[in-house]
């Protein structure tokens, strides 16, 4: 049974109707708890759902939805480590690398497997290769301490670590030998061929990360980097051996590849790409941040996993942001979802969740393999806030498509105050904090006077005021977090982990596949030996027929800059 | 004359040992509350011994001691402030009857008078008694670990910075005996002293990274950097001091007084960090003889066995402060390479150093370091690794290469014999 056909689905949608639909957010603040009953709390996170169009009864029967949906059940048993990911028969344990690895936390087993130790290994690695790094005896083949670590990776590889190198900048420790992270993962070679002009070949080393190690474009990457280190040393053993760590699942492509055997760290089948960089993912994050930091980081997201386990679904933050995730969707009809960051350290997060999100969400078939008659994951896209005021928040306020928003802050920030520049940037903090509360105010109030109406002989005053109006009546959630850190950044990125799986859950889809981006890369593989072909690419559809042949046309040598070629006539 | 002395290494100790000599009452404080630096130069042993078995040399640790007046109250190796910190009120008697406080070893531009300041504040001293508390001075002695006696009483000049004229007569007595062949004592205000200390031992190891840069070029150049420092050094303007490249000077004084000079240059705008490279320089000297090793063997160092030859950070002392030698050893050990080593003096240092790791071997012969090793480095230009037997290097090294950090050998005569030498700026380039 899908779960719109379920009487709770339809109660809500009865209620939806009913208590909901005709009311306008400010209306429900005719409640003077209203705000009480919608802030939730749980360790360095708040969350603010009063400005989401919804009241506590709504949550009540979206609490019910989630019972019926088995959320608590599903809870135990993505954490206990069942094979959750039907349609790979794996189980989705990046729970269990942030877990307790005392011998207190509980021991779990997947394809005979002890988890906590297989983890616990693969962090005291890690954590080895951190310090001979950082204590500069990690050489490069003439023998200078490498000091320049570039991080190859894409999507779950290399999104997560961005965003926690990035958001975690003061974070940086001052290690003996100072090592400086980069990150490369795009097909196209921009960011490695920045690094080949800016960094010593001496002095760089490689992490490679793929869970199957055949990624493509992680590959290509990889082989642009060994040729340009085998320009300053053509021993490929040493360069191989000095500057390449892997990271993978697969030990045997890794050792075809070249990767020595004390360079590489592993990954499981039971941790999804966009769930790990809590692994040996976050290698460079370590390195940047510190060991200390990076556990820091875990224990942060352990916590809320705890939480996520233990506390009643009414008080639940994970399930309450997922709930309210469903109920913009399905109900309030909403299909986009803004992330809007008041503080720009967190400005890879929005790019984070569009994969957390639209990898695990953006499905249209059951468990089961049914066809779905509902929709599940929004768009969802965003921007660090201040910055989208003046960006898309035109379209946010005025615009003809509804957004959901949420509005994430922190609390404090420039606690230092000594001198006027410092006392300066604490006044920048207070205004933005002013902004983000103010946006989402005005996005739910609009305009004080009602719709203009316009008619034939309306006088221009009229008709600006008809441009100038603001329907109001937007849905957003505002979260709070106490102080940026690794600890609370953890727990940020494990909520949204986690409300992710309450909409997969109550949506029955499996969150932890992403069948759909199998085909794109079947057809490039397809398509890659016509491109230099002489003749004529007739095979395809005529689209790509003349894509190619232009392609083919203008570059008669695919990287060699003709003369000759770019004057011939190209052939449509 | 009453002399106290409160310092914990080098300088403390030499002058104690030197003005008790002369027939100073000398009284050493807290020698055993201050944390006692390992230095360790056979005749300045000796000395000091001699005169605490004269009398006139006493270690003080009583009350008594500290309630005498003291004509001279000597502090060295250790900065004002701590001084004051530890001793400020127990010497109020001294510093206002005649006691002169004359820092050997400064720590600051501006530290003399800033103490000072800080010290009558401290003590609530009225501004009309202020005059009779004298101001500190400030000698600084350019005294080198090795040679530390012929330094203190044959020095080149002596440089007295006292703001309190009347003060100098007091210590051109003190140092009288110091004085007799030529009068170099050159009289400056606290502030000059103290800048010209560290200016001049920048000066010494801008000197020295200029030509280990030198060096490197050399070796892009094939050329013998010998025959260089010979050349420019005979040019007057030069000079021949302070002109060998090497694996890296180590020691406090010039790096302790370069980064001195450094920082208080980085605080104002324009720096473009001149003295900070000199400093940078130094560090990578003692990356190259691990780097040099490292490509001899193809990046393989796994359970290679290099004997080390000097560990101090110079010859004629035992300390390892900032020694080219462990940095060598830590390198050459994470790699997973073993290691025999051979100093003179400094084996206890080493030994304290690196505890029981099994794959570093003390030895009490030059020539046993020898024994079952791959290749041999040379850290210290101890004497008796001038002229070493080469027949044995030969036949007990498994593959015949000495890497020098020193240049204390001829290329050519090596090439003839048949070993690889790799030295700095000269031999066989790797």
């Amino acid at each position: 049974m899908l779960i719109t056909e379920t009487q709770e689905w339809k109660t809500l949608q009865e209620h939806f109707k009913t208590n909901i639909e005709n009311l306008r957010i400010s209306d429900l603040f005719k409640d003077q708890s209203r705000f009480e009953d919608l802030f939730f709390q749980f360790d360095q996170l708040s969350i603010d759902f009063s400005k989401q169009k919804l009241t506590k009864k709504s949550f009540e029967k979206l609490i019910d939805l989630a019972k019926k949906s088995k959320l608590t059940e599903a809870i135990h048993k993505l954490v206990t480590g069942s094979l959750v990911n039907t349609t790979e028969n794996r189980s989705a344990l990046h729970t269990a690398l942030r877990g307790d690895l005392s011998e207190n936390g509980q021991e779990l087993f997947v394809d005979n497997v002890k988890v906590k130790s297989a983890v616990k290994q693969q962090l005291e690695k890690m954590a080895s290769m951190v310090e001979v790094l950082t204590l500069g005896q990690w050489r490069g083949f003439s023998g200078k301490a490498i000091t320049d670590v570039v991080n190859v990776g894409v999507g779950g590889s290399d999104l997560g670590p961005l965003l926690v190198c990035d958001a975690l900048n003061e974070y940086k420790v001052e290690t003996k030998n100072s090592i400086t992270v980069h990150f490369a993962s795009t097909m196209d070679g921009s960011q490695v061929s920045h690094l080949f002009s800016e960094l010593n070949p001496e002095t760089t080393l490689f992490i490679l990360v793929s869970k199957s190690f055949g990624t493509i474009d992680t590959l290509a990457n990889a082989e642009s980097a060994k040729n340009w280190l085998m320009n300053f040393c053509d021993d490929e053993s040493i360069v191989t051996k000095q500057h390449f760590i892997g990271i993978s699942t697969n030990e045997e492509r890794m050792d075809q590849w070249g990767i020595s055997p004390n360079n590489r760290l592993k990954l499981w089948d039971w941790v999804g790409g966009r769930f790990s960089l809590w692994s040996t993912v976050g290698l460079s994050i370590a390195l940047k941040i510190g060991m200390n930091g990076f556990l820091q980081l875990l224990e942060g997201a352990h916590q809320l996993d705890k939480h996520f386990c233990t506390a009643k679904l009414e008080e639940n933050l994970p399930v309450l942001l997922g709930l309210v995730g469903v109920w913009n969707s399905n109900f309030l009809k909403i299909k986009a979802q803004a992330i809007l960051p008041y503080d720009a350290r967190l400005k890879f997060f929005p790019n984070y969740l569009t994969q957390l999100e639209m990898e695990s969400n953006g499905k249209s078939v059951a468990l089961n393999g049914e066809s779905l008659n509902y929709k599940t994951c929004p768009v969802l896209w965003g921007e660090i806030g201040p910055n989208a005021q003046h960006a898309f928040y035109q379209l946010l306020h005025q615009g003809t498509r509804k957004v959901a928003c949420d509005f994430i802050a922190p609390i404090s920030r420039f606690s230092e105050s000594g001198t006027k520049y410092q006392k300066s940037l604490q006044e920048q903090h207070k205004l933005t904090l002013v902004n983000c509360f103010a946006q989402s105010r005005a996005l739910m109030l609009g305009s004080d006077a009602e719709r203009p109406v316009v008619v034939d002989n309306s006088s221009p005053d009229e008709i600006t005021a008809a441009h100038k109006y603001y329907p109001g009546n937007q849905p957003s959630t505002t979260l709070l977090i106490k102080e940026l850190t690794p600890y609370s950044l953890g727990q940020l990125i494990a909520l949204y982990e986690h409300k992710v799986f309450v909409m997969a859950t109550i949506w029955g889809i499996n969150p932890f596949d992403q069948w759909g981006v199998e085909l794109g890369k079947t057809m490039a593989e397809e398509t890659l030996s016509a491109l230099n072909s002489s003749s004529q690419v007739t095979q395809f559809d005529a689209s790509t027929n003349g894509l190619m042949n232009i392609i083919n046309g203008e570059n008669v040598n695919i990287g060699s800059a003709n003369s000759e070629s770019i004057n011939s006539e190209s052939q449509l | 004359m009453n002399v106290a002395i409160f310092g914990v290494g080098l300088i403390s100790k030499v002058a104690a040992a030197m003005f008790a000599s002369v027939g100073n009452h000398v009284t050493v404080f807290h020698a055993n509350k201050l944390e006692r630096a390992y230095v360790n130069e056979p005749q300045l042993e000796k000395l000091y011994a001699r005169q605490k078995e004269s009398g006139r040399l006493i270690e003080g640790d009583n009350e008594e001691n500290e309630q005498r007046d003291f004509d001279y109250i000597l502090v060295a190796d250790i900065s004002l402030s701590s001084f004051f910190e530890l001793f400020g009120t127990e010497l109020e008697n001294s510093l206002k009857k005649r006691g002169s406080v004359i820092n050997l070893t400064p720590s600051a531009i501006g530290e003399s008078q800033k103490i000072y300041n800080q010290y009558l504040s401290c003590l609530n001293i009225d501004e009309t008694l202020k005059s009779e508390y004298k101001p500190i001075c400030c000698v600084p002695l350019m005294v080198r670990e090795g040679r530390s006696i012929s330094d203190f009483s044959r020095p080149d000049n002596i440089i007295f910075g006292c703001d309190d004229p009347l003060q100098v007569a007091g210590l051109k007595a003190l140092f009288y005996p110091f004085n007799r062949v030529r009068d170099v004592i050159k009289v400056v205000s606290t502030k000059e002293a103290e800048f010209s200390c560290f200016a001049g031992n920048a000066m010494l190891a801008t000197r020295l990274s200029f030509m280990n840069e030198m060096a490197a070029l050399a070796d892009t150049t094939d050329v013998d950097i010998e025959v260089i420092r010979e050349c420019i050094g005979s040019d007057p303007r030069i000079g021949n001091d302070y002109l060998y490249p090497s694996c890296g000077y180590g020691g406090n004084a010039l790096s302790g007084n370069l980064s001195k000079v450094a920082d208080a240059l980085n605080d104002r705008n324009g720096d473009l960090g001149l003295l900070k490279v000199v400093a940078e320089i130094n560090e990578r000297q003692k990356e190259i003889l691990f780097r040099k090793i490292w490509k001899f063997f193809h990046t393989k160092l796994n359970n290679i066995q290099v004997a080390i030859w000097g560990a101090s950070f110079k010859p004629g002392t035992s300390s390892i402060a900032g020694a080219p030698s462990i940095k060598l050893i830590d390198s050459l050990l994470a790699q997973g390479a073993k290691i025999k080593i051979y100093d003179p003096l400094a084996s206890n240092n080493i030994r304290s150093l690196y505890g029981n790791n099994a794959h570093i071997e003390l030895v009490k012969n030059r020539d046993d370091a020898l024994v079952d090793s791959d290749v041999l480095a040379i850290c210290t230009e101890w004497k008796e690794f001038w002229s070493p037997d080469f027949d044995l290097i030969k036949t007990s090294l498994k593959s015949s290469a000495i890497f020098d950090g020193r240049n204390l050998y001829q290329p050519a005569m090596l090439k003839e014999l048949g070993i690889q030498y790799f030295g700095i700026g000269r031999g066989e380039r790797i």
